[in-house]
């Protein structure tokens, strides 16, 4: 009796994936070979040990009927000693570790951005991610934070703003709107000379690189703070105040400040331009040759349970939509699937066999609370299988399946708690010709990967968002994607950094 | 009730070895616990617990055969006699069980004790340790063997020489 083979039966019986003759063999050996026998039987109380010291325990047996009258204790004592006994058993070492929870730094998140263009030392921070305390240096253009606490900025370039906690900014020079709810009074942004505590209000303010600065209150009072004295400004007032702390009144003027209402009026505007450029792109991109498969996410009445493809002289076919709800994609009107329970998936399918393969998606990913979340899974796991997928600790992943050999090509860590619930950019490379795998965040090479083999590339079924249909019985660990993707497209080919360049470019939901 | 957690490993082990994990399993230990609990009055204490427990486990196993009929090739009544029959002799102390098992887990070397650990802790199947572990599936049963071969070996030391596991 071969050993090996016993044990491949048996981690196939009890995932429910053997064949009916393999159940035949596996009873034939049992039979015939008493050492095969004493390995299962020691095989199955290893298992139950395993499973009760590591797994999911099971639970305690419903005693739903009163046992008659043998027991001398009755059913309290009884009851009582189950659970004695529960506890010793199950218990302790098999009690879940809890894992601490995820943290991160931050003060506010960035929610609006017009034309907002970045000096070349600043961070560039994306648009719906957390700003932690750092410096920003705005060039031109407009955005728009909304601190933790409440308080909400508009700030207009060129501007220099350092976020200091999650209700208090210094603003170097610049111009900003500030809206204190109740909630946040207390609000602070500072210059150089000047400090300003918001006592439930609207105000503007504008600091010049010079040290002076102007204070306009809309709503409310604020508590201006120079040199050694404190002063109370009510609504309707506007002050200047020179490099030196001297204050001088000035006449108030609200449309020097951009609102609220402009700004969403205009980033509005802004993103309606953005969405046609990206459509006319989109529809190049269904006409290029070289793309195989390419979903836009349009095209589709809410209903539909397709995803159109816009490749029909190509093989891939339309998406079947399972469980996935139409939702709001990039931009207002843009549609998206939303993946949200694990039963959710898009599945097409592709008779292509690719040398190099370009993956490139547009996702915003909610959460990364699985082992493995996916972006677009071929089924099953062999020669010529592609696993595209986000790791639990934040990598993104392409998994290769040649021939008796697979490997794992994995960016850093790019997802964090901070940048999720964003609109992400993916892209990733397969190139044969020049022997590597090219991960893209954002446009941006996040990192190169040799080969560590050739094989030819084969999609079949595919599925985006999930993987796989479990076989009969089998249990499979969740792994859908926590988020939304808009558009997703495969070329059968390498494509060049610059190009992969210009789709984010042309596609990104704001500057 | 307590004779019949003091088997309860026994019975689950016979269960797993006999029906694909999942929540079925965990069913049929929940109908076995609760038949034992009803026909307890006809138990005689002066027979063995263990052959008597195991008995009706595998009779909910049977029951479990015929009602999920999806199941088309399933083991014969002889081996599964056969497994009762050896399972029933097993000397299971549970404590003292837990103790080799925590023992060998931890001399187990890394590679191995996280196929283990995926496995059972994660519930994963073996092609998704296959996938998990960057190996191609034939490889990962191979690893899965080896992983439970090492264990295998270690508990047999571990528990009293001479008796069976």
């Amino acid at each position: 009796m071969n050993s090996e083979e016993l044990d491949e039966l048996i981690e196939g019986f009890r995932d429910g994936t053997l064949e009916d003759a393999q159940v035949a063999r596996l009873d034939q050996l049992l039979a015939e070979h008493p050492e095969a026998l004493d390995r299962f039987v020691d095989r199955a109380m290893l298992q139950a040990d395993l499973q009760f010291k590591l797994g999911r325990p099971p639970a305690a047996p419903a005693m739903t009927r009163r046992p008659a009258k043998k027991s001398l204790f009755g059913v309290a004592a009884a009851a009582a000693a189950v659970l004695i006994g529960i506890v010793s058993l199950t218990g302790g070492p098999t009690a879940p570790e809890t894992a601490p929870a995820p943290s991160y730094e931050g003060c506010a998140v960035l929610t609006r951005a017009l034309d907002s263009t970045w000096d070349p030392t600043s961070p560039v921070p994306a648009l719906g991610s957390v700003l932690p305390k750092r410096r920003l240096s705005l060039a031109s253009g407009s955005i728009q934070m909304e601190f933790f606490s409440g308080a909400r900025v508009i700030l207009e370039g060129p501007a220099d703003f350092e976020l200091i906690s999650t209700n208090e900014g210094l603003c170097r020079h610049g111009k900003l709107r500030a809206f204190v709810p109740p909630q946040a009074q207390g609000f602070t942004v500072r210059t150089p000379t000047i400090t300003l505590v918001d006592r439930g209000t609207e105000f503007g303010l504008r600091a010049d690189r010079g040290g002076e600065s102007e204070v306009h209150v809309f709503q409310g009072r604020v508590e201006l703070r120079s040199g050694g004295s404190s002063e109370n400004l009510g609504v309707g007032r506007a002050v200047q105040i020179d490099a030196r702390g001297a204050v001088q009144e000035i006449e108030p003027d609200p449309e020097a400040f951009l609102t609220l209402t402009e700004l969403n009026l205009r980033s509005a505007e802004e993103a309606r331009g953005r969405f046609a450029r990206w459509g006319t792109a989109s529809d190049r991109l269904r006409h290029d040759p070289r793309v195989a498969v390419y979903y836009s996410f349009e095209d589709a009445p809410s209903w539909s349970r397709e995803l159109r493809c816009q490749r029909p002289e190509r093989s891939p076919v339309d998406g079947a939509i399972i469980g996935a709800r139409w939702t709001e994609g990039r931009w207002s009107g843009k549609k998206a699937l939303e993946f949200k329970c694990p039963g959710d998936r898009v599945r097409f399918q592709d008779a292509g066999e690719y040398e190099s393969l370009t993956l490139m998606t547009w996702v915003r990913v909610d959460g990364i609370e699985r082992p493995f979340n996916g972006l677009m899974m071929t089924d099953g796991w062999v020669s010529g299988s592609v696993h595209w997928q986000i790791t639990q600790n934040g990598k993104l992943k392409l998994g290769i399946h040649g021939d008796k050999i697979a490997h794992d090509y994995d960016t850093d860590v790019v997802f964090q708690p901070a940048n999720l619930g964003r609109w992400i950019h993916l892209c990733t490379v397969y190139d044969r010709a020049a022997r590597e795998v090219v991960h893209y965040i954002d446009g941006r090479v996040s990192c190169r990967l040799p080969l560590k083999f050739d094989t030819v590339l084969r999609l079949g079924n595919v599925e985006l968002g999930n993987w796989g249909v479990p076989l009969q019985g089998n249990v499979y660990a969740v792994r859908h994607l926590n988020g939304r993707m808009d558009e997703f497209a495969v070329f059968g080919m390498a494509l060049p950094e610059r190009e992969i360049r210009e789709l984010y470019d042309i596609g990104a939901p704001a500057p | 009730m307590r004779v019949y957690l003091e088997h309860q490993r026994r019975i689950y082990g016979l269960i797993l070895a006999l029906v694909p994990n999942g929540p079925d399993a965990d069913d049929i230990l929940q109908e076995t616990g609760a038949v034992l609990w009803q026909k307890f009055d006809e138990f005689d204490p002066a027979t063995n617990f263990a052959a008597w427990s195991l008995r009706i486990a595998r009779y909910q196993v049977m029951a479990y055969y015929t009602t999920k009929r999806r199941q088309k090739a399933r083991l014969s009544d002889e081996t599964l006699d056969a497994v009762v029959e050896r399972m029933a002799v097993r000397s299971p102390r549970e404590d003292v069980r837990a103790a080799a098992l925590d023992g060998c887990l931890e001399g187990l070397p890394e590679p191995d004790r996280q196929l283990i650990e995926l496995r059972y802790r994660g519930g994963a199947s073996v092609e998704e340790v296959a996938r998990q572990s960057g190996k191609t599936v034939v490889a990962a049963y191979k690893a899965l063997h080896r992983a439970h071969e090492r264990l295998l070996q270690c508990m047999r030391g571990k528990l009293a020489p001479g008796s069976a596991m």
